[in-house]
């Protein structure tokens, strides 16, 4: 009797121990199974993304190129006639003519600023800093808009990831002249935690949520910016604050 | 008090905590699913149950048991509704409910225990299916970033452990009452381990699940 008990006692705490190991062991399998299924799936989507924003980059050099050796030569060469006509019209025609030669001015420097937004022709000279520095001071002065950028901490970064940052800090600018109504931007690139540093985008527009914002959104400018910061492998934070938006962008800092 | 009394009750307790905090998060006007309510209500019931059969024993009997098993298995089903049709959910239940019927028609005290384990045991058969469709929804989607961050793998855990545990406790008791003068406690004490463990990943499942 007392051996088939201890018998049964042996087998009983066997199996129950069996019994959570097993159901253990297979969701922990289960668990990193997913992980490396869902990292490679990350991947690959990165890869794919990263295609195509660089096929949209060399897309946009060479409507930026056709842009300003066609249509910017083509409006030199017409206001060059113009100011060789000018001298034979009366002085009502002149005044005609001017005006007509101001706003061909005004044209041919809006192309070239889209040109430059377009195509930074400064990044791989003088570096990200000193670029951003020129864009968003050229910005500002064509918008009207207090735009304030200050530097902290910025790691070394490679080419294609210097002009994933200067186009997201682009993106989110172009986002919020479209639809938020900000006057006042801030642009803060900071140290972040260990092996991390941080982008934090602040305006003082309309309040928006973020995650909804990326669900419900049908446009391509948040969904770009988005897909910056997913090649960046960074993560987007929306902060709480008292006024406007506060947007922090926290990017792995790469060797 | 005395270690039956205490394993019972952070039993019960467990069983009852999982709504309590789904209805603690309703009051904060959080967002939450029907069906995690439906899941914690079984459990919510059976630790009742419990309770009630601790306080007046002999208001209770097993017949109760029974209505709750078919309960606690709608309640399965329906958490996992939304990744198997509707057909394969209610086949699932008829399944259940013609098994246990055909199980207690003729109840004998004797072996109704051993004839719960087999309920258990088909309790179990029937989320692992369950679990399989979800598992394939899950790694089709991949909508999580980790599966810990997922509610209901918790739920999971836990149903796998606390039926698994059950069947295997019940369908063993008749080998047990075999040594009456043994202490029932040192088997018995599974039983409270497992279903605590399922009210502790129902509890992080409902806390995960008003934040997914």
């Amino acid at each position: 009797m007392d051996h088939t008990r201890h018998i049964l006692n042996l087998y009983y705490w066997i199996g129950f121990s069996v019994i959570l190991l097993v159901v253990f062991l297979i969701f922990y399998i289960s668990h990193f199974y997913y992980k490396t299924l869902f990292n490679k799936q990350k991947n690959l989507q990165h890869h794919m993304m990263d295609e195509v924003l660089k096929s949209r980059e060399s897309e946009q050099v060479r409507i930026a190129r056709d842009l300003h050796d066609g249509v910017l030569g083509d409006l030199a060469a017409i206001r060059f006639s113009l100011n060789l006509f000018k001298s034979q019209l009366n002085p009502a025609q002149q005044e005609f003519m001017i005006q007509t030669e101001e706003q061909l001015q005004k044209i041919t420097q809006e192309i070239r600023g889209l040109c430059h937004d377009l195509v930074p022709p400064i990044l791989e000279t003088v570096g990200l800093v000193k670029t951003l520095q020129t864009v968003l001071e050229e910005k500002a002065q064509r918008t009207g808009k207090k735009i304030e950028l200050e530097i902290n901490y910025v790691p070394q970064l490679s080419a294609i990831d210097e002009l994933h940052i200067l186009r997201l800090v682009q993106e989110w600018l172009a986002n919020h002249f479209q639809h938020n109504r900000s006057n006042t931007f801030h642009v803060h690139f900071a140290p972040a935690e260990a092996g991390h540093w941080k982008i934090v985008l602040t305006d003082n527009g309309e309040v928006f949520n973020w995650k909804q914002l990326m669900q419900e959104s049908q446009g391509l400018g948040w969904k770009n910016l988005q897909a910056r910061v997913m090649i960046l492998q960074g993560t987007v934070e929306q902060k709480e604050v008292t006024s406007g938006n506060e947007i922090e962008i926290i990017i792995p800092v790469r060797s | 008090m005395d270690l039956y009394s205490l394993l019972n009750g952070i039993m019960i307790g467990s069983e009852m905590l999982p709504l309590a905090m789904l209805i603690l998060f309703a009051l904060q006007k959080k967002s939450i699913s029907k069906r995690w309510v439906f899941l914690t209500a079984s459990a919510f019931v059976g630790g009742t149950y419990e309770l009630t059969l601790e306080l007046y024993p002999e208001g209770f009997d097993d017949y109760w048991y029974y209505i709750f098993t078919v309960f606690e298995t709608a309640s399965i089903i329906y958490f996992f509704s939304s990744y198997s049709s509707k057909w394969i959910s209610f086949a699932l239940l008829g399944v259940i409910l013609i098994f246990t019927l055909l199980l207690f028609s003729n109840i004998s005290k004797e072996t109704n225990m051993y004839r719960f384990g087999w309920v258990c045991l088909m309790q179990l058969a029937i989320t692992l299916v369950c679990i399989f469709q979800w598992g394939r929804d899950r790694f089709q989607n991949l909508l999580f970033p980790s599966l810990f961050d997922d509610p209901d793998f918790f739920a999971n855990i836990g149903l796998v452990i606390y039926l698994a545990v059950c069947s295997f406790y019940y369908l063993l008791y008749p080998y047990m009452i075999q040594f009456p003068n043994d202490n029932m406690l040192f088997y018995w004490i599974i039983l409270p381990a497992a279903i605590s463990a399922y009210g502790i990943f129902l509890s992080i499942g409902s806390w995960k699940q008003q934040q997914a």
